[in-house]
């Protein structure tokens, strides 16, 4: 059985408590001021923005919101926690009991809560590392904590279920594009029979799976060898791809929970019944399938990569074949779109829709189609596109021109008909690809046969 | 009879008989010069400032020495943060120096507010101006002598759980201690967040109602000061008082029980009516309020681990916890390790229930008793302190519950939120005495109207030898 404790930051403009902007640096200790630096005598104010994102998130998740919520203080000695204590949400979260589906198996979620970031340890600047060093940019950085059930049976299964989550809650504005390798995630793991075992601290969807996959055979390994699972909490060596057994003593940590004095109880039903139920990835994957007749995996495929090729997907299917649209929004306008990320479709989407309807009228080849597109999101237009129909004349003077300059290739098919295939080749080489392959037999069949 | 010395001063300036630098280049030379033997400033202002503009044109203020002044040492009476200059003004500082006031020092206070009688100062306990041998009350004891000693000033101190009325009765001042959340609390450093409250110190109820208006009103630096209505201070009609009857039964001193009840007759005589009233629940208040006030000190507390303020350990090159432990090992007074040990205690897993959420409960209900009070009249009233200004060596025999006890006049209000004024109510012994009265949650206004009232019926006297004022 696997649970995960999954940490996101919320895409808001500023800090949760302080007016620094939500960003990051390179310059370390450059986006700070009083407040995230936890200097005495400053006060949280909250940016009410990030109640809102958790209230999207919560609902996403089809979780129930408390009516009030309020923040708590977490107490612990930890040098990058500025305050030495967390400001988060303890006995009343943004909301509790939702669930999310993947692949037809439903995860409980059990909280979605609002905290702040601590601060970042630099522990490999120092010669010998004899000290650490902490960059306080990312104090006070607002974040959402998810915590599932435990209700997923296997590491891929827990990898599905973080990618769908991200994904989903990105469709919502939730997340931001790169949270795949940013993620943080607590993992909880047992073996039937066997004591829980807690990984702490795992950075990104890949190393979720493979920290949960070595866990898992060892504490198998453990059953095996007859000897016990320790309840314990053990940390994930990247490097090395095991789990190690925490330094840290086995007793609970004791975080002495009091309520934040300096904020007040937030009544979030004012938000969270003006905000409509918010439309989720799966959602509307479901109702563009079915108004479109499109599979829907492939559309949901499509919608959890990039909101924006859903909503173009949507449009454009309107007008056009939408078997069509689906196929080449999934295939070249998505890469494009991932090449030039800075081209805005709704410049774009006409010159788009141009070329997929000239395609859903039979008129134009795979090529041309590709070229097309490629030039929409470099010059802005998709230029002439060269018709199969209008080049059809074209397409049998150029085959005359080679049965005119190599009249040895008629004979050739004389004493071995399968030798018409080298003319078929050379034309699809001179056109470029213009032409369907098909239609160039057929016209190079009727040309030879005239001559024979 | 007092008259406002604000408004003396101010005239004084307008009509060029006073030039505020100078006046307080030389006030701070005095109070420099006695210093070293009062202890009633932590620190002086490096630059004095003067500004023509606002109601409060070069009037002279200190600040108790918990609340932030921009590149002035500010240490909340604590070695832990000693060398310690804020980046950043207090609200109610920088709402003072727009006014034009003009701040001359911070005052001296028990480590972090903890204490009644600003002997737990680290950087020595201020004498009382009465008699050098006795307490200035506490935890605001520096602010309130400052008060004592000079007459063209006001002060800004802070209350948590009477650490402005008990001073400023046994310094024989005027202490205005505002409804929780009616003074942003931005730049303070915190004891206990649910409860610390901003106030002021005055000679006279006139220049604390010329001053509240000043630092009062919301600041959305400070959620807390968000919720309040707007502060009126017209007079009010007073009909009558309320005088919980379990609170003044249990004074000790029988000289200052008989001057309140001679008090009481006076009022009456003044046309307020006075009515006894049980309060039973009040008892409660005493443990209600040390297991809040430390659990949360317990927490503010964390933050001082020598990393990016106050004094540093001597060495780095070590595990962190070994680091935080001897910088507050070293650093933290005895009551602030002794606080620190009980609030973390009241709020671990297991006693969290017991202690910490049933002291929340009995807060709701004391809340309550005082709503229903007020319901029908308009004030309450008792003794600030139950005692006389004890003398040092008196203290020194004293265990800290016994000190805890002598609050149980002050925490109720202060525990409530409930604003409160302590003026002085008499003298014996030649010291002072304070009378307390408290009002329902916002009505700072009626506090000032009987202030008013009761300000001509005693005379407040002054220590001689330090009438060195304008
Ligand atoms: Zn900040």
């Amino acid at each position: 059985m696997i649970g995960l404790e999954i940490h996101v930051q919320l895409p808001t403009k500023s800090k949760l408590f302080c007016t620094c902007p939500n960003k990051t640096s390179d310059d370390p200790n450059s986006i700070v001021c009083p407040i995230c630096l936890g200097m005495p005598g400053s006060k949280p104010a909250t940016n009410r923005r990030a109640l809102e994102l958790a209230c999207i998130a919560a609902k996403t998740l089809h979780c129930r919101p408390l009516e009030k919520t309020w923040f708590s203080r977490k107490t612990y000695f930890y040098p990058d926690l500025a305050k030495d204590f967390q400001i988060t949400q303890f006995e009343a979260p943004i909301a509790i009991n939702g669930y999310l589906d993947v692949d037809g198996k439903r995860v409980g979620i059990s909280r979605v809560h609002v905290e702040e970031d601590p601060a970042r340890a630099v522990h490999d600047m120092a010669p010998h590392q004899e000290y650490s060093l902490i960059d306080y940019n990312r104090s006070g950085v607002p974040l959402i904590e998810i915590v599932t059930k435990p209700d997923m049976n296997s590491p891929a299964q827990a990898r599905d279920f973080l990618r769908m989550l991200l994904s989903e809650l990105r469709y919502v504005g939730v997340v931001v594009e790169g949270e795949d390798l940013k993620v943080r995630a607590d993992a909880n793991i047992s073996i039937e029979g066997g004591e829980r075992v807690e990984i702490k601290n795992i950075t990104g969807l890949r190393n979720l799976e493979r920290a949960l996959e070595f866990e898992e055979r060892r504490q198998l390994k453990l059953e095996k060898a007859h000897m016990s699972v320790k309840r314990e909490t053990r940390s994930f060596d990247e490097e090395k791809g095991v789990t190690i057994a925490s330094r840290e003593k086995e007793e609970e940590q004791e975080y002495g929970y009091i309520f934040e004095p300096d904020l007040p109880v937030y009544n979030l039903s004012s938000i969270v019944d003006k905000m409509a139920k918010p439309v989720t990835a799966s959602e509307k994957a479901q109702e563009i399938a079915k108004k479109f007749n499109l599979p829907e995996s492939d559309v949901r495929s499509l919608i959890l990569d990039s909101k924006p090729l859903g909503e173009l997907l949507e449009d454009i299917a309107q007008n056009v074949d939408p078997s069509r649209a689906l196929r080449w929004i999934s295939s070249v306008v998505k890469a494009e779109h991932y090449k030039h990320s800075e081209v805005s479709f709704s410049l774009i989407k006409s010159e788009i829709e141009r070329v997929i309807a000239a395609d859903s009228a039979g008129k134009l080849s795979d090529v041309v189609v590709k070229e097309a597109i490629k030039r929409i999101f470099e010059t802005g237009e998709a230029g002439e596109l060269t018709e199969i129909e209008e080049a059809e004349g074209e397409l049998e003077k150029m085959i005359s021109n080679i049965l005119e300059t190599e009249p040895n290739l008629l004979e050739e098919i004389r004493r071995q008909p399968k030798a018409i295939n080298s003319i078929v080749g050379k034309i699809i080489k001179q056109s470029k690809g213009r032409y369907d392959s098909k239609k160039i037999f057929e016209a190079v069949q009727k040309e030879v046969e005239k001559r024979l | 009879m007092t008259t406002s010395a604000i408004h003396e001063y101010i005239e004084a300036v307008k009509n060029g008989k006073l030039q505020p630098k100078e006046y307080i280049e030389d006030l701070l030379s005095k109070l420099k010069e006695q210093n070293s033997k009062s202890n009633i400033f932590s620190n002086f202002a490096n630059m004095i400032e003067t500004s023509s503009e606002g109601d409060l044109q070069g009037i002279p203020f200190t600040v108790k020495d918990n609340i932030c002044v921009r590149k002035s040492l500010t240490r909340a009476g604590s070695k832990i943060l000693d060398g310690y200059r804020p980046p950043f003004d207090a609200t109610v500082v920088s709402r003072m120096r727009a006014a034009g006031a003009i701040f001359i020092g911070s005052t001296n206070m028990d480590e972090f507010g903890f204490g009644t009688f600003s002997t737990n100062c680290a950087f020595g306990a201020p004498k009382n101006p009465f008699d050098s041998e006795r307490s200035c009350g506490g935890s605001s004891g520096g602010a309130a002598a400052a008060t004592t000693v000079m007459r063209h000033h006001v002060a800004l101190a802070e209350s948590t759980g009477g650490s402005i009325s008990c001073p400023a009765s046994f310094c024989g001042v005027v202490g205005f201690t505002p409804t929780y959340g009616r003074v942003s609390r931005y730049g303070l450093i915190d004891y206990a967040n649910s409860l610390d409250k901003i106030g002021l110190m005055s000679r006279s109820v006139e220049d604390i109602a010329h001053v509240l208006p000043i630092i009062s009103g919301k600041d959305p630096k400070d959620f807390t000061s968000l919720a309040q209505p707007e502060l009126d201070i017209s007079d009010r009609e007073i009909k009558s008082i309320a005088i919980p009857e379990e609170l003044v039964d249990s004074i000790p001193d029988a000289k200052i029980l008989a001057m309140f009840n001679e008090s009481i007759k006076k009022l009456e005589e003044l046309g307020i009516e006075s009515v006894k009233v049980s309060m039973p629940i009040l008892r409660f208040s005493i443990p209600a309020y040390y297991i809040l006030a430390c659990a949360e000190a317990s927490t503010n507390l964390a933050k001082f681990c020598g990393m990016r303020y106050g004094k540093p350990a001597r060495e780095y090159n070590r595990m962190f916890n070994e680091f935080f432990t001897e910088v507050r090992t070293e650093n933290f007074g005895t009551e602030a390790k002794r606080r620190i040990m009980l609030g973390t205690f009241a709020r671990m897993a297991g006693y969290r229930d017991q202690y910490y959420m049933k002291a929340l409960r009995v807060r709701r209900k004391i809340i309550e008793r005082f709503e229903e009070v007020f319901e029908e009249y308009d004030l309450i009233a008792t003794p600030t302190m139950p005692l006389l200004p004890p003398r040092f060596e008196e203290i020194q025999k004293m265990s800290p519950a016994t000190v805890y006890a002598l609050d149980f006049l002050t925490v109720p209000p202060n525990l409530a939120g409930i604003p409160q004024i302590s003026m002085p109510m008499g003298y014996i012994e030649n010291l002072p005495v304070g009378i307390h009265f408290l009002a329902d949650h916002w009505e700072e206004s009626k506090l000032i109207s009987v202030g008013k009232i009761w300000e001509t019926q005693v005379e407040h006297r002054f220590p001689e030898n330090l009438g060195w004022a304008l």
